[in-house]
């Protein structure tokens, strides 16, 4: 079962994220796109096909083109309330603008937000991370 | 028979019967003939009544003829001693106030003035208490007193009277001692027929005063006529200029009363006018005629005064020069303006002139006319000053204005600044209504707006646009105040131009749009460049990381060293666009020639290494002119494309391509980019030239290139279009202004 899941248009944080969280557990499921639509429709495909399902952990880019990371959030609340809660998102940027960082809070299922490179460091936080007792 | 002899018996009966009867018809003869004597006297008496009265007839159609005063009474005179066959005659005509009572006319003897003033007398005396047609017939005694006047040994004279216009008539007929003695005094008979001639003379003697008199109320009417008409032709013609007005009035003064000269003195300001022929009388000095018309007139108290200059007069002025004058009558009237006395004007009349009515109302109209004159000039000296005041401020004002009636809706007057605002000459203006003063679709709300400045309703109206003569518009504030001028309302328009200041306000507003979008963009630029610079040196990071983690193979060592070299350049890249796009943002534009084939050879060289794979390229160019214009930023923008097109190729399909036509005209240069490439999909199209705005994940970019590419073209007068359908190419077709013949400075 995948444990990841990595939206990033820069191949290059693609592969420098998969290496690190393979070198942290090499048994570790991840799944990657570069681009946030593709994901998208990964998920509700994974929706339909009852055997699988949606990554425990998105490491999601914020700055993509034509659909960024906010975008997808949004898409995001769309979806089923069960699936959503079963899910972390963990905003990761290269930017240093505090607005975004404001903008991530208003979205329950969004965790932490990290600034790039992911580091062992963050690995363990997003680890030791528990889902949400949500109250309906 | 006493039958037979009757005869004889009787002879001597019958005889004396027949003598009886004789002597009776003798005696019927005799009286008969004494009858028929006086029956031929009294035809010829009836002959001679005849006579007469035809004689008299004839002296009728005579007198009623146009005939004058003298031949009349020569006539009247002439028919009695025809009439009456007498050897002397005279008549006398008394008309009182007319100085005219005289013995007109005495024919058949000669008197001297005096006697004839005697004789005059006589007959006053003579009829005085008497009935109107007394006739008296008298032989005078030696002793008489009118024997030793007119020697005379018998008279008849009778007196008639017209009790209405108060005319008694005198005629005399007689016969003098020296007279022959064939003369025989006028018959008692006679007297009917004298008296009835009286009456004659009277009749005639009345309609001939009576004409008379009309005839004179004529003649004087016409002089009035030719007065009144020579005031109005003088007062109709009047000049602006008061002054010269008055003069006139003083020359009128002499010409209507006939004076010799006339003065006129002002007492606030020791003016003096005077009538041309005022020289030629003397008047050299102003203190002589400021003399005449003080004293005629202030000392008496009166505001009208004619006065002869007597001795007492002269001695009284105690003006030496004045003695010419002497006889002569001075006229004087005062002059006021609200009842203050400002002046005299006094003419000096000829002794002829008959003083009357008429001429005091003459004196009292012509100085009436002065003071009328007197007034203007003060009431113009006020306006000049007043309007002086105001033309200083009217004329020196940098603000047009423009009065105008709002009754007749005419412009009334314009200073000088609204000449110049609207390009008219002010007496254009003065023919222009708001049709021709503001833009075809305003002017209805003009006239709104100046019916509601001429009510008051509203003072200032900004920012109104105005047509100026050369048809092109402007704006004022037009702030407007009523006032009012020679007893009418007038509105007074103030025209402030602030075409420049709307222009700078938009001026402003425009940079203001600009500044906050330049703003945003700046914003949205340093978010974009700090995350695309950072972008990569934090991959760096993330690889060394990844390189200090121990037992990493070489192979993973390998390749972390040629990522971190491949962020570099990226990295690298990324501040070389910002570089371009600053360059085109800030440099200034170069105009060159410019030569598309060696320009694309070289760029294509430089792009060409992005890709693994073969890419063709195909160059065509049709030109016939050189083309200039910027060099750098051409190369720039030439580069963005074929790199795009080489990056966005169709990875692994090892056909691609880039096809490029140019057509150079002395006008434009026209390029067509196509390419094969994996082309834009529609959504995308429209939002690709923004900045940052990247359409495909399928190449590492900034999201700069094609904006710099816009940007570039509309600093060198181009355009760019896109035309592409995704998976199968794009085509990008420019165009950029050749500056052949106009070069940038």
């Amino acid at each position: 079962m995948n444990k990841y899941m990595l939206i990033d248009d820069d191949d290059f944080f693609l592969i420098l994220n998969k290496d690190i969280l393979t070198l942290t557990n090499p048994e570790t499921g991840i799944v990657q796109f570069n681009s946030a639509i593709a994901a998208l429709e990964w998920m509700e495909k994974t929706i339909q096909d009852h055997e699988k399902e949606w990554p425990e952990n998105i490491l999601l880019d914020i700055r993509m083109p034509f659909m960024n990371g906010f975008d997808f959030l949004e898409k995001l609340k769309e979806f089923p309330l069960t699936n959503i809660r079963k899910i972390k998102v963990f905003m990761m940027t290269s930017s240093l603008d505090e607005r975004d960082f404001i903008k991530a809070q208003n979205y329950p299922f969004v965790y932490n937000y990290f600034t790039k490179p992911l580091t062992i460091e963050m690995i363990e936080e997003i680890e030791s991370t528990e889902l949400k007792e949500w109250n309906d | 028979m006493p039958a037979k002899n009757p005869h004889s018996l009787n002879t001597s009966l019958e005889y004396q019967e027949l003598k009886k009867k004789y002597d009776e018809l003798q005696l019927r003869v005799t009286r008969f003939s004494v009858i028929e004597q006086e029956l031929i006297h009294a035809r010829n008496q009836m002959d001679k009544e005849v006579m007469i009265y035809r004689q008299m007839q004839q002296f009728n159609t005579k007198a009623l003829e146009d005939v004058t005063d003298d031949f009349y009474t020569r006539l009247v005179t002439e028919t009695l001693l025809e009439i009456f066959e007498i050897e002397v005659s005279f008549i006398c005509i008394d008309i009182p106030n007319s100085g005219n009572s005289a013995i007109r006319h005495i024919e058949g003897y000669t008197l001297n003035e005096e006697q004839k003033f005697d004789l005059h007398l006589y007959m006053i005396n003579l009829f005085a208490d008497l009935p109107s047609g007394t006739l008296r017939s008298f032989e005078p005694r030696a002793a008489d007193k009118i024997h030793h006047i007119l020697p005379i040994r018998h008279l008849m004279v009778t007196q008639v009277r017209d009790p209405q216009l108060n005319i008694t008539i005198t005629l005399m007929g007689g016969i003098t001692d020296k007279g022959s003695p064939f003369y025989e005094p006028i018959r008692k008979d006679r007297e009917a027929a004298f008296t009835v001639f009286s009456q004659q003379v009277l009749t005639n003697e009345t309609n001939r005063f009576k004409t008379h008199t009309i005839r004179e109320q004529f003649d004087a009417l016409s002089i009035e006529q030719k007065r009144i008409t020579s005031i109005a032709e003088n007062f109709l013609n009047f000049d602006t200029n008061p002054d010269k007005n008055i003069q006139r009035i003083m020359d009128l003064s002499v010409q209507l009363l006939s004076g010799n000269c006339s003065v006129y003195e002002k007492l606030e300001n020791d003016l003096l006018f005077t009538s041309s022929s005022y020289e030629q009388h003397g008047f050299r000095n102003k203190d002589s005629a400021e003399k005449i018309c003080y004293k005629l007139t202030h000392l008496s108290g009166r505001d009208i005064v004619c006065q002869q200059i007597t001795e007492d007069l002269l001695k009284q002025f105690n003006c030496p020069w004045l003695r010419q004058f002497a006889g002569f009558t001075f006229l004087g009237s005062v002059l006021r303006i609200d009842k203050k006395p400002i002046g005299t004007l006094a003419i000096i009349l000829d002794s002829t002139v008959a003083i009357n009515d008429s001429i005091f109302q003459l004196a009292r109209i012509l100085t009436a006319a002065i003071s009328v004159e007197e007034r203007r000039k003060n009431a113009l000296k006020a306006l000049s000053e007043s309007e002086e005041k105001y033309r200083v401020i009217f004329e020196g004002t940098p603000n047009g204005i423009i009065v105008a009636d709002p009754v007749i809706q005419r412009i009334q007057y314009v200073n000088r600044s609204a000449c110049q605002l609207f390009g008219y000459t002010e007496e254009e203006f003065l023919n222009l209504t708001l049709e021709d003063l503001h833009p075809a679709d305003t002017v209805e709300e003009m006239k709104r707006r100046f019916k509601a400045f001429a009510n008051g309703e509203i003072k200032m109206v900004i920012e109104v646009p105005c047509k100026h003569k050369n048809q092109l518009t402007f704006y004022t504030d037009i702030s407007t105040s009523r006032i009012s001028f020679g007893g009418r309302f007038l509105l007074a328009g103030f025209f402030t131009d602030v075409t420049q200041r709307r222009f700078d306000q938009q001026a402003i507003i425009k940079n203001n749009i600009e500044l906050k979008k330049i703003n945003s963009e700046l914003d949205n630029f340093v978010y974009s460049v700090s995350h695309d610079l950072r972008s990569p040196l934090l991959a760096i990071l993330g690889m060394v990381q990844l390189i200090n983690i121990n037992h990493q193979s070489a192979d993973a060592l390998q390749k972390y060293i040629s990522m971190i070299a491949a962020s570099a350049t990226r990295m690298d890249d990324t501040i070389k666009e910002i570089l371009e796009y600053s360059r085109n943002a800030r440099l200034e534009i170069e105009v060159s020639q410019v030569d598309f084939k060696s320009l694309i050879g070289e760029i294509f060289e430089d792009v060409r290494h992005i890709s693994p794979e073969k890419i063709t390229l195909e160059l065509n160019i049709k030109q016939d002119t050189p083309f200039y214009s910027d060099r750098n930023r051409i190369s720039t923008l030439i580069k963005n494309i074929i790199s795009n097109a080489v990056k966005y190729r169709k990875k692994g399909a090892g056909n691609s391509f880039i096809n490029i036509n140019i057509l150079v005209t002395p006008l434009e240069a026209l390029l067509r980019f196509e390419d094969n490439g994996e082309g834009i999909d529609e959504i995308h199209q429209e939002r690709i030239f923004e900045m940052f705005y990247r359409a495909s994940n399928s190449a590492p970019g900034t999201g700069l290139g094609l904006y710099i590419c816009k940007e570039i073209l509309s600093n060198i007068e181009g355009s760019i279009t896109l035309d592409s359908v995704a998976g199968e190419g794009s085509v990008f077709t420019v165009t950029i202004k050749n500056k052949l013949y106009n070069p940038e400075p």
